[in-house]
């Protein structure tokens, strides 16, 4: 229902007879949270810093631990409730600091979900029945490789790496 | 956990207004007689009262802060409440000392008298009228239980204080307002949850109290691009300049697309924090959205009235995707994605030339 004297409606009196209102499709510029090439480098960096030898030759991270990390990569805002929510996990009065709706965010982040899809179609990644592992594709680390070489991410390897300090249990990579 | 656990503990979180909002929501659908008392003309210390005002009822939703001791909440708790019941009673505590009161001397008190003195300035009540509560309650009703609802009630530290200040108050007091024989109860979140059936409906009743008080406080934080190099202020001067005569109207307007815009910025960022899909859907709409403006101006012999009924569309358009998060909130988080559209650039407006106008 349209709001009695909207700045919409004020603006429409205003504009009316007088201006002509032009929109530029184009110039609505789509968030970068969902560019594609912008994730997977995401992925890339959450994969290497995360992950721990499984064979001499590959890695691997848990998947939980990955979408997380990543969720978190783009938003340093999230990890003092991160770090707090480590704490208190045996603290039933400090947990009731940690907002719920925060611990669960990362888990409808279905970018990710999409983003995992693409790189284990085309070999960068290959999943396992909880956890992800390297591809025969080396794309993964070579975009860490290249994000080092470059000095391309650095706030995102920053919390990243701040992020891999906090212990993760298999309650918190469930959103519980 | 069960439903009574889920309503304490979405209450616990809630402080301030939005938490007297949700207590009194509850009560006025668990208790048919209850009646808010809104704060516009002064509370005279309720926030609410049932049965024909016999039962009163205070709130306090105090934030939590981990920097603080269970005793410093208590402390809290007990101050707050205090100064309600003296509402009710119609008293306030007297200044420090009698000799402060009475002007007659500002030399400090010998340690003889200091104990005589403490004793004198406990009693020190002085009868203040309470010119809200008369209008509130009504002539010859006086209430006969006083209930205190808190958001946090872990100590029974506060009951004794409280309990001795109803004591010492209708001792004091004309008791024109509570009778001299009244009682009070201190709860909290569990006591109210387990009193009264909990349903879905009161779950999504204090779940939107949270959400507006979050959206809230964000919006407040948020930052617009810089005031001198904004494309929406450019477009603001030159509204001013198509339209002399009219800046104060223009102004105000300004003002009000930028509090939509923030409520926004605000919505966006906690979809992007705690639903990522919805906002990933609202990413895509916000393109369709413009693109159907679009049409309609284009089609339209008047599109500046089109930009008016922006908002609707908004609301057609992102609500499907939005209501699921926000609820009854879908239309203001609706206009604000407007405003953001305004604010952020793909939304602008020209001088209508002779050329266009005949167009």
């Amino acid at each position: 229902m349209p709001r009695t004297n909207s700045p919409l409606s004020r603006l429409a009196g205003l504009l009316s007879g007088y201006a002509k209102p032009v929109i530029d499709v184009d110039r609505l510029a789509p968030s970068s949270v969902y560019d594609l090439d912008y994730r997977i480098a995401l992925v890339a960096l959450a994969f290497q810093v995360n992950s721990k030898p499984f064979t001499p030759d590959v890695r691997r991270v848990r998947t939980g631990q990955l979408k997380l990390a990543q969720f978190i990569s783009q938003r340093p805002w999230l990890l003092p409730v991160i770090r707090s929510w480590s704490n208190s996990r045996r603290d039933h009065e400090a947990s009731l600091l940690v907002p719920q709706h925060l611990r669960r965010g990362y888990l409808a982040d279905t970018m990710f979900d999409d983003v995992i899809d693409f790189l284990v179609a085309r070999g960068s990644l290959v999943r396992g029945a909880s956890h992800l592992l390297e591809g025969a594709t080396p794309l993964i680390r070579r975009i860490y490789e290249t994000a080092l070489q470059s000095s391309l991410f650095t706030a995102e390897l920053e919390v990243l790496k701040e992020l891999s300090a906090i212990t993760m249990t298999n309650e918190m990579l469930e959103g519980s | 956990m069960s439903l009574v656990e889920q309503f304490a503990s979405a209450l616990e979180k809630l402080t301030g207004t939005p938490f007297q909002d949700a207590v009194c929501t509850r009560l006025r659908s668990a208790i048919p007689s209850f009646q808010k008392i809104p704060v516009k003309d002064g509370d005279g210390g309720l926030d609410g009262y049932s049965h024909n005002g016999e039962v009163g009822y205070c709130c306090y939703g105090f934030e939590l802060d981990p920097a603080k001791s269970e005793d410093d909440y208590v402390s809290m708790i007990v101050d707050k409440f205090q100064k309600d019941l003296r509402r009710l009673f119609e008293l306030k505590e007297a200044s420090k000392n009698a000799g402060d009161a009475q002007g007659t001397s500002t030399e400090p008190a010998p340690p003889a008298t200091i104990g005589a003195q403490k004793k004198a300035q406990k009693s020190k009540l002085q009868h203040v009228p309470n010119k809200e509560l008369a209008s509130v309650l009504g002539k010859d009703v006086k209430i006969r239980h006083i209930r205190l609802i808190v958001n946090r009630f872990e100590s029974n530290k506060a009951l004794g204080r409280l309990q001795s200040a109803l004591n010492r108050y209708k001792l004091a007091s004309q008791c024109r307002f509570v009778w001299s024989e009244a009682t009070l109860v201190l709860d909290g979140p569990q006591q109210l949850a387990e009193e009264h059936h909990i349903d879905e409906l009161t779950l999504a009743l204090v779940n939107r109290q949270m959400l507006f008080e979050r959206l809230n406080e964000a919006a407040g934080k948020m930052d617009l691009p810089n005031s001198k190099s904004s494309t929406f202020d450019s477009k603001i001067a030159l509204l001013k300049q198509i339209r002399p005569g009219h800046d104060r109207a223009i102004d105000e307007m300004a003002e009000d697309f930028k509090t939509d815009w923030r409520f926004a910025l605000a919505s966006e960022k906690d979809l992007s924090d705690a639903a990522a899909n919805i906002h990933r859907a609202l990413d895509r709409g916000k393109r369709r959205l413009l693109s159907r403006i679009n049409k309609l101006m284009t089609e339209s012999d008047e599109p500046w009235n089109e930009i008016s009924r922006a908002g609707e569309l908004a609301e057609e358009i992102l609500g499907p995707s939005l209501e699921h998060w926000f609820g009854d909130l879908t239309a203001d988080v609706c206009n604000g994605e407007v405003a953001a559209l305004i604010g952020d650039c793909p939304i602008r407006w020209e001088i209508q030339s002779a050329s266009n106008a005949q167009n």
